[in-house]
């Protein structure tokens, strides 16, 4: 009797670990799934969208921008210029190898920037517009499952490699089982702080005929400050364009002769 | 009666002298223990109040009433800006309380913290390459040429010397290519044929192998700069100008411009003269010292990457003939002038200054540059112009009362982002563009992805195939020239008080109504149709202000301490030496003295005594004072500059304070005596003079 009563936990707690090990996905499994996702963002030709930002602060009125982004997700450069309201019109961001610069049209100066930069003091980031290098830039690790709304989902936690500059050093995701798609990030600090919650509720597709294949995008994108609680991003992709580019957009040149 | 009474008593104080000299030393010191330390107490009061109302803050200080938090000129906003509200339109509020009686002036104000970039000096020199190219000034492209060249040279050594004791990596192969490209003549002689890209490869590949350019986060007061002037008498120019009327600017605190400010290099040395000079420290005993030392010597880069090949050519020259070597590379003669010792430190101090100092960027901004700042969030930049330096005369050495640096009020106004400029109908537009509202943070994950939501999990195909023209009907061309049309243009009075501010700091005409000044101040706005709060100057100084009180509070508790024990200990002394006299006083009785007139005896006797000890000791220590108020004690420590509200404490002798210290030890000095005397006067004379208890 002794020992049925020793057993009864150890047979509870298998009972309960059996769902999670039969659904825990492995590390290979794991990198598939960032792989696919990276893949499916990932243009192999140029891009070029159309974004509007709403930015709300606590206390304070909400601000909107209009932003019009470029990509040669194939030579990792990016740029974003905004076109509106008038008093940011022109201010933009160059992204050159590892070299994020910030470009200030009333002031004429260059200078740079880190990937923790917040675009226009919004709570988004450089990295919520590019493409995404999930799997080589973070290493995987399995959380659980999960359940968002009406959505079953899979919950990675992923850290940031070492050396790599990213905005996060930590995240969790929370993937659609279904789709593959991500519907939740949370980001947080080395101290483990949570910096900020992201959700991407829609996901288009546009076929690239570069790529061969579709490339996918969020269309709208809410992040919360973590930090600053009230603040809030909520950004809209409103037209996407994969088109080839002019070859020597992605030069300072280009982008200050635009608002000179 | 009287007279015999005074006499006796008299008399008995020359008699018993050694009794005499012991409680009047007591009373003495207790006297001039109290008129000391209240006039003290008084100086470091009025030295305090004086750093932070003549400074910053003024009498009273008002804010919205619609402020979140509360009003704090000293409190760091490194981890965010508090929520203040807004005084809007200033100078409708300014009108409406300068209008009462009690109110001299209106000074409005904003506190902010921004960032500037103190870049590397190769991003600086091909930034300025950049734009002798982009304006055509093709007279300054040799010599940045050269001077950017020289400095890639200096990369590339820094680079084969790491490669020499750290492993290769693919980095470090790619930056190695990089620099060795940048330090070919090939690259050099193809740069007139395309000088963008050129320099794209420059600030991409090679400058970020350079010395890291240094943020300098400044925090400042915005401000109506010509009022604040006229109205901080503690304020004065030291270097430079003040911006002229209705011009933009920014005015450095001397304090922090030298202590942040200033090459590297300069103020090593800097720092290793004060401590020598100031403190006796030694660099040959001294760690600290040592290790500045040893760091000076292995930043010759620091120097160097300032220097064109001219300059350093003529650095070289006058290295060797001050150092006595014929050494021609620049950067041993350097290590080796950077060899401080307490015997040479004098000389090289010297040297530096008449022969670096005048070729290298002695202050990363000096008076007549503009400088770019960076809100906190690096959203909003502004250009604004160096005018001068400032100081807040006495406290230059006080580190608080030398971290905030002024802006005019209009540039304030747009890095703080009151004056964002969107108009209405563009917020409009863009909101209605953006085609999704605003979701609660409480109800975001029901809202997005519960039962009713419309997400489906799926992607849905774009058909954005035919792409768009982002440029059709915008212009943002001009943006610069805009910009510098409005920096250019001043501003108006008008324009200055039609804003908004975020505090405002009021002068009374007599400081000592600020308590009925505040209500009326308050009541005053709200008929004008503003609701504010008016706060006292140490509330509104936050930490600082505590600091006065808490040290306005210690100080009294030390006095009456020392008060305490110096009435306790009189009182001991004048009772120990009554009990003494019961023989005396029992002889007195049996040849027919009456109990008052022993009672009147020893009491007169005590108050005579104290009379002349403590006018004494009064006398001791109002001259005391008046001695310390004419040499001043002096600040050695950067908290005491503030607290002595100067560079020394010179403490004012106030007659009140004598009075007091002299009536309190009188009435002590009668009391004390009084119940022994009483007890004494009523023991029988033969069982007094027998001896007996």
């Amino acid at each position: 009797m002794r020992h049925l009563k020793k057993l009864i936990p150890l047979l509870l707690m298998a009972l309960f670990a059996l769902p999670q090990t039969a659904l825990a996905l492995d590390e290979a499994e794991m990198v598939k799934m960032l792989e696919t996702i990276d893949d499916r963002r990932r243009n192999s030709g140029d891009w070029k969208s159309l974004a509007i930002l709403r930015q709300k602060e606590k206390g304070k009125e909400e601000v909107l921008y209009e932003m019009v982004i470029y990509r040669r997700d194939a030579d990792d450069k990016f740029m974003a210029l905004f076109l509106a309201p008038k008093t940011d019109a022109g201010k933009g961001y160059l992204r050159l190898d590892k070299n994020l610069w910030f470009y200030a049209p009333s002031t004429g100066k260059w200078e740079r920037r880190t990937e923790r930069e917040r675009i226009a003091g919004t709570d988004s980031r450089r990295s919520d517009f590019d493409q995404t290098k999930l799997a080589e830039e973070f290493t995987p690790s399995y959380v659980g499952e999960g359940k968002l709304g009406k959505f079953k989902t899979h919950k990675l936690k992923l850290a940031a490699k070492e050396g790599v500059d990213v905005a996060f050093p930590v995240v969790e995701l929370e993937i659609d089982q279904a789709s593959g798609n991500i519907l939740k990030t949370q980001e947080f600090a080395l101290s483990g702080r949570l910096m900020r919650t992201s959700y991407y509720p829609k996901w288009k597709k546009l076929f690239s005929e570069s790529k061969g294949k579709d490339v996918w995008y969020p269309k709208e994108m809410r992040f919360y400050d973590e930090l600053e609680k009230g603040n809030s991003t909520v950004i809209s992709l409103k037209k996407v364009d994969l088109r080839s580019l002019d070859k020597n957009i992605f030069t300072k040149a280009w982008l200050e002769t635009k608002s000179r | 009666m009287t007279g015999i009474l005074f006499r006796i008593a008299m008399r008995n104080l020359r008699l018993h002298w050694v009794r005499t000299l012991i409680v009047g030393l007591l009373l003495f010191a207790g006297t001039f223990v109290i008129v000391l330390g209240s006039g003290l107490r008084d100086a470091v009061q009025d030295g305090m109040q004086r750093s932070i109302i003549d400074s910053l803050a003024g009498h009273v200080q008002i804010i919205s009433e619609d402020a979140e938090d509360d009003l704090e000129l000293w409190r760091s906003i490194a981890f965010g800006v508090p929520e203040l509200g807004k005084l809007e339109p200033f100078g409708d509020v300014k009108s409406a309380i300068e209008g009462l009686d009690e109110v001299e002036a209106v000074i409005p104000m904003g506190v902010n913290r921004s960032f500037v970039i103190g870049k590397a000096t190769l991003d600086v020199k091909l930034g300025e390459l950049r734009e002798a190219v982009r304006n055509k000034e093709l007279e300054k492209v040799p010599a940045l040429r050269a001077h950017v060249r020289q400095i890639c040279q200096g990369l590339g050594e820094d680079l084969d010397k790491l490669t020499a004791i750290v492993v290769d990596d693919d980095d470090s192969e790619r930056q190695r290519k990089a620099v060795a490209t940048a330090n070919s003549d090939a690259f050099w002689e193809g740069f007139d044929e395309d000088p963008l890209a050129a320099l794209e490869f420059l600030d991409n590949q090679v400058a970020p192998l350079g010395a890291g350019s240094g943020f300098y986060f400044l925090m400042y007061i915005g401000t109506d700069m010509e009022a604040f002037a006229k109205q901080f008498d503690l304020f004065e120019v030291v270097d430079g100008q003040m911006p002229p009327p209705g011009q933009r600017g920014f005015m450095f605190n001397v304090h922090n411009y030298e202590k942040f400010i200033k090459h590297k290099a300069a103020r090593r040395f800097d720092k290793i003269k004060e401590a020598r000079e100031l403190e006796g420290r030694l660099i040959a005993t001294d760690e600290d010292l040592k290790r500045g030392v040893e760091r000076l010597v292995g930043q010759h880069r620091i120097i160097t990457d300032e220097l064109n090949p001219d300059q350093a050519a003529e650095v070289i020259a006058e290295l060797k003939k001050t150092l006595g070597s014929d050494e021609t590379d620049i950067v041993k003669l350097l290590g080796e002038f950077f060899t401080l010792t307490d015997d040479n430190f004098d000389s090289r101090y010297k040297s530096f200054y008449e022969i670096i100092a005048p070729r290298i960027r002695l202050h990363r901004f000096v008076p007549g540059d503009t400088m770019t700042m960076y809100s906190q969030d690096a959203s909003r930049a502004v250009n604004v112009r160096i005018w001068g330096t400032f100081r807040f005369k006495g406290l230059e050495k006080a580190t608080m009362a030398g971290n905030h640096h002024l802006m005019d009020l209009m540039t304030f106004r747009e890095i703080y982002g009151l004056d964002h400029g969107a108009s209405e109908e563009e917020i409009a537009r863009l909101k209605e563009r953006s085609e999704v509202e605003v979701v609660d943070r409480d109800a975001v994950e029901d809202e997005l992805f519960g039962d009713t939501a419309d997400a489906d999990g799926t992607a849905d195909a774009d058909d954005g195939a035919e792409g768009f023209d982002e440029f059709a009907g915008t212009d943002i061309k001009g943006r610069l020239a805009e910009a510098e049309a409005r920096r250019a243009a001043g501003f108006t009075q008008a324009d200055l008080e039609g804003g908004a501010a975020i505090n405002a700091a009021i002068f009374l005409k007599d400081p000592k109504t600020i308590d009925e000044a505040i209500p009326k101040i308050e009541a005053a706005a709200k008929n004008a149709g503003f609701g504010v709060k008016a706060v006292d100057w140490q509330s509104a100084s936050g930490i600082v202000g505590q600091m006065s009180g808490l040290m306005d509070g210690g100080l009294v508790v030390i006095i009456i301490i020392i008060f305490t024990v110096a009435i306790l200990i009189i009182s001991l002394a004048l009772v120990m030496s009554t009990m003494d006299r019961r023989q005396e006083i029992g002889t007195m009785r049996a040849i027919g003295a009456k109990r008052q007139f022993v009672v009147r005896l020893i009491v007169l006797e005590a108050a005579a005594l104290a009379f002349i000890a403590g006018a004494l000791g009064a006398l001791c220590g109002a001259l005391l004072l008046i001695s310390l108020g004419e040499s001043g004690i002096p600040a050695t420590s950067d908290i005491q500059f503030f607290l002595f509200g100067g560079a020394s404490l010179k403490p004012v002798l106030v007659p009140q304070h004598l009075i007091n210290a002299f009536i309190a030890v009188l009435i002590v000095s009668i009391l004390a005596p009084l119940i022994p005397a009483i007890m004494a006067s009523r023991v029988s004379p033969a069982i007094a003079m027998s001896g007996a208890e």
